[in-house]
């Protein structure tokens, strides 16, 4: 595994050892959302994002589509079934599953950077925000 | 697999049944005898007019009792037919009000056994009989009369519509009737909503605005209404999102506006729906919002221009707005 910040779907895909269910690819991740509400996701899942939930229902394929996220991913290994697969096929939407937690996958990416450059760019102070990279305990290598 | 969930509370004979009175289901053309009349008399009685029971009455209404079909058949057992009904009917009879709920007679008439109970009046005059085919003739009527209101609740809702499309020559439109509870179909809309925006080669905020607004409206019939219709009516320089459903409205819009509130039932909670952020979406995705919510039917109307004079109102500034 690189330190290099992923840019993309399977670039962070192999960061939190998610495997793709449905489609795969290079779609650009610029930032990560993680919740089970759906209205939430709505609201707030920014642009070009990864979607971390437990949900696995049907629903959470129209919900991406309609905010645009980059791919789901399902988390803790939860199954999804075909009828969801099939949907996420026909709309042409990632997804993905992780057997880490929610925590774990946000942990890796948000250590490793994706999501954070406004606030952590090379030139920020190292701050609450900004922890310096070297420092985090359990950053995978 | 298909994702439906029953509404819990909707059971329509049950509700027929309580709404019924004992009156509104009891036949009134009676079949009666006088204590005078004979055994013979009300055999033959209940073969002609096919009845299992006949009330015995004097001065034209009071009850004084009841021949059934067993009474008749020991009549001629004891070789006794000719004996006047006095002697052989049933005097201790149950009866029931006219104004009771029909649910009350219906666990009378299944608790005691009995194929027909007398209905008195208020004065105690005997003024109809309630037989268990009687009970459900009446329930019957009802639920076509229901049946019939509801399919002309939907006969308006779809002249409402098509009066919509028709003063508005040249602008495009887009309808989904969606069914209550049917999740599976989530998202129908939205995607129809999207799809004919993107071909308008707008931005995609605003999209993605049209989109989030489609979505919301389309869940909260699915889940909150007893169905409905979505429209989407694309002019030149607006998408216009129009969400009418069949009720049951909401009783407090400001409180239902509110970021959080919910009535969304666990089940669907479960799911990721129910945080109680639908309206809200809708509204910060629009750039005109209004609803109204009657118990005849909740209307939303939300427009999005495709070039919004300012992005700064919208969604992608969400955040600062809420500090
Ligand atoms: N079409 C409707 N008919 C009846 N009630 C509605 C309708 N739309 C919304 N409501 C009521 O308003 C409440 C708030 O709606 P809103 O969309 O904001 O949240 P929600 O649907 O409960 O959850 P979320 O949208 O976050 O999944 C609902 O819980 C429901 O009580
Ligand atoms: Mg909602």
């Amino acid at each position: 595994m690189t330190n290099r910040k992923p840019q993309t779907l399977s670039e962070a895909a192999s960061l939190i050892d998610a495997v793709p269910l449905v489609g795969e690819g290079d779609g650009p991740v610029e930032g990560v959302y993680c919740s089970d509400l759906l209205s939430d996701v709505l609201a707030n899942a920014p642009e070009n994002s990864l979607w971390i939930t437990v949900q696995n229902h049907r629903n959470i394929v129209a919900v991406a589509e309609t905010r645009d996220v980059t791919a789901i991913v399902v988390a803790g290994g939860r199954p999804v079934s075909d009828d969801t697969k099939k949907q996420a096929e026909r709309l042409e939407i990632p997804i993905y599953s992780s057997p880490l937690t929610v925590y774990e996958i946000a942990g890796r990416l948000y250590v490793a950077g994706v999501g954070r450059e406004e606030r952590c760019g090379p030139q920020s102070p190292p701050g609450p925000q900004c922890p310096p990279r070297q420092k985090i305990a359990g950053e995978p290598q | 697999m298909r994702m439906r969930i029953d509404p819990v509370t909707y059971t329509p004979f049950h509700e027929a049944l309580y709404d019924l009175r004992v009156r509104d289901a009891m036949s009134k053309n009676l079949i009666v005898l006088g204590p005078e009349a004979t055994m013979l008399d009300a055999q033959i009685a209940m073969r002609d007019h096919r009845i299992s029971g006949i009330p015995i009455v004097i001065d034209g209404d009071k009850l004084v009792g009841l021949v059934s079909i067993q009474d008749v058949i020991e009549a001629l057992v004891a070789n006794d037919i000719h004996a006047p009904v006095g002697k052989w009917m049933t005097e201790k009879v149950y009866t029931v009000r006219e104004k009771i709920p029909l649910i009350q007679a219906v666990k009378e008439l299944q608790k005691r056994g009995f194929g027909r109970l007398p209905v008195l009046n208020a004065e105690d005059r005997l003024v109809g009989m309630l037989t268990n085919n009687d009970v459900t003739r009446a329930v019957m009527l009802r639920l076509n009369e229901e049946a019939r209101a509801a399919e002309q609740r939907e006969a308006d809702l779809m002249a409402r519509s098509m009066s919509a499309t028709q003063e508005r020559p040249g602008i495009e439109r887009i309808e989904i009737r969606v069914e209550p509870m049917d999740l599976d179909a989530a998202g129908t809309f939205a995607g129809l909503v999207k799809k004919a925006v993107k071909k308008r080669g707008v931005s995609p905020d605003v999209a993605r605005r049209a989109a989030i607004a489609a979505y919301e409206a389309e869940v909260n019939v699915i889940l909150h209404s007893m169905g409905g219709i979505l429209e989407a009516f694309l002019s030149d320089q607006d998408i216009t999102i129009l969400s009418r459903d069949r009720g049951p409205g909401i009783p407090n819009v400001d409180e239902a506006m509110k970021e959080g509130f919910s009535t969304a039932n666990e089940v669907v909670r479960a799911l990721g729906f129910g945080a109680g952020m639908g309206l809200p979406n809708m509204k910060r995705c629009s750039d005109e919002f209004s609803i109204s919510a009657p118990a005849s039917g909740t209307t939303v109307t939300m427009k999005i221009l495709f070039n919004p004079p300012s992005q700064a109102t919208h969604q992608e500034n969400a955040t600062e707005e809420k500090t």
